[in-house]
């Protein structure tokens, strides 16, 4: 794309309306915002079991939507409640928080006390004014690649018809790849030799 | 002097002179008639510096965890004083047996805001006080009014004016405060309104957040050594106060106190840009309530809901399990 379709405010102090905004971040000018606009979706996924998941999703080439910019942490339980009300203030639109099911912990309980805490925090970030349909807590297994890909479709789209966060910043915006077209079909795979 | 205060210094002077306690955390008189001050009372005859009336509005629990090796201490604690004791004994902040909970019946404190009706404090003394009615002096002359119609928002809502927990109780019993059951109204009138203009009330509220962190100085609740404001790796938040900084620091600080948080309503009565900071506080406690059937304050043997789990709590959305 163009860059001048950017229309970056150099000057970080105020943004597209004239609003002083935060000086760590710097803002893209609403037109902008809204013509190039794909959620961006931040999604912490446990070392165990989901990040495992959507690593068989690659291998298997299922498709799901390229929103998802993934964190690899130990454990659901890892995922301080700071990270979420974090990825928020960063402008970011959505958080999916995925886990080993119950039972199924590496280390026997985080995922029941993340169970515990992220709809508490998805209820406060409501109060607050955070659509709780921006915040995905779910369970996904090492071998679930396909509930991955439909836990990363449903949130993608959940998030997409609330539309942008807040101000989205640029950083945020740079990360989407716009030169990449979603994969529709799977290629066949090629047998070796 | 009224009867309570003689009770407490009474207390005061035998746990202190018969060794039980080294020091009584109390109230004394401040430097105007309508404020008081911690008073630190190491010796029996100082007993007679505490005092006892609608103006101690302190929440002291806030000092224990600092007195931590200054020997068993006695607290001249409110309902909600004593549930922050509960919940400093639970996190293991003070033993149980260094703390000694002088448990006083309460019926609310002033809102020194609401003595005179323009809510100017300048000149203003407090003539005589006696069987709920204050005799408020000012440069317009004299006003007497009944105290329970100058309580303060959260003291006419409170739930626990007695103390659930105490070692020794002074005082006669009284009454539950008349709006107790609307404790949670505060919250439902944000509930009404849609995503987009909760943040807009919220986002114009934390605007004005200057950051000065007295919500958290007052909170007994806050004790850690090191805040995540304070930390420089990693760095939460920056050091400016900006309105996105200022957002996160009020729904982090809300979230640490998830459970934990008795609603004695110290964070928002010392706030300098008057944000309504125990709303969230108090949103968070109807959940928790609602979740766990947990009430925060109440045992000193409990263990507040987020730090602990059952296999059998509900799953997100319906899924797993």
């Amino acid at each position: 794309m163009d860059i001048g379709d950017w229309d970056l405010v150099i000057c970080p102090e105020f943004g597209p309306t004239g609003e002083a905004v935060s000086q760590t971040h710097p803002t893209i000018s609403a037109k902008v915002a809204q013509t190039t606009w794909e959620p961006v979706i931040v999604a912490f996924l446990c070392n165990w079991c989901s990040y495992a998941g959507a690593d068989l999703a690659g291998s298997s080439r299922l498709s799901y939507p390229a929103n998802v910019r993934v964190v690899r942490v130990p454990c659901s339980g890892r995922v301080n409640p700071m990270f979420v009300i974090q990825c928020f203030k960063r402008g970011f639109d959505g958080v999916l928080i995925a886990g080993c099911h119950p039972g199924d912990c590496h280390y026997a309980k985080g995922n029941y006390y993340a169970r515990r805490r992220m709809p508490l925090v998805q209820e406060l970030l409501g109060y607050l004014g955070v659509e709780p349909g921006r915040i995905r807590f779910d369970w996904v297994s090492a071998s679930e690649s396909g509930r991955f890909a439909e836990v990363v479709s449903e949130v993608t789209e959940a998030v997409r018809k609330l539309g942008p966060y807040g101000r989205p910043s640029p950083i945020a915006v740079a990360m989407l790849p716009t030169d990449i077209a979603p994969v529709t079909e799977i290629e066949p795979v090629h047998e070796q030799g | 002097m009224n009867k309570v205060e003689t009770a407490i210094r009474e207390t005061a002077a035998r746990l202190l002179g018969e060794g039980r306690v080294a020091l009584v955390l109390g109230y004394e008189a401040g430097s105007v008639p309508f404020r008081t001050v911690p008073a630190f009372v190491e010796r029996a005859a100082d007993a007679e510096r505490l005092v006892w009336g609608p103006f101690c509005t302190n929440n002291l629990a806030v000092y224990l965890p600092k007195l931590r090796g200054a020997g068993r201490v006695a607290i001249v604690a409110k309902g909600c004083d004593a549930r922050s004791t509960v919940g400093l004994i639970q996190e293991h902040q003070i033993p149980r047996e260094q703390v000694v909970i002088v448990g006083v019946h309460c019926s609310g404190m002033v809102d020194v805001d609401r003595l005179l009706p323009d809510g100017s404090l300048a000149g203003v003394a407090i003539a005589a006080e006696a069987d709920g009615r204050l005799t408020v002096e000012s440069g317009d002359g004299r006003r007497t009014v009944a105290v329970g119609d100058l309580l303060q928002a959260r003291c006419r809502v409170c739930e626990y004016n007695t103390p659930p927990v105490a070692d020794e109780i002074v005082g006669d019993a009284v009454p539950p405060m008349p709006e107790a059951a609307g404790a949670f109204a505060v919250v439902a009138d944000l509930a009404r309104l849609s995503a987009a203009e909760r943040q807009a009330f919220w986002r114009a509220q934390v605007e004005r957040c200057l950051r000065c962190y007295a919500c958290r100085e007052a909170c007994p609740a806050c004790y850690c050594r090191t805040c995540f404001v304070d930390k420089a790796a990693p760095r939460w938040l920056s050091k400016a106060s900006t309105t996105d900084d200022n957002w996160m620091f009020h729904a982090v600080r809300a979230f640490h106190l998830a459970g934990r948080c008795v609603e004695c309503g110290e964070c928002e009565r010392v706030c300098p840009m008057d944000i309504p900071v125990s709303k969230l506080n108090r949103m968070l406690d109807r959940e928790i309530r609602e979740r766990f059937g947990y009430v925060a304050g109440l045992d000193p043997e409990a263990v507040p809901p987020l730090g602990t789990f059952r296999p059998e709590d509900q799953d997100p959305g319906g899924h797993g399990g």
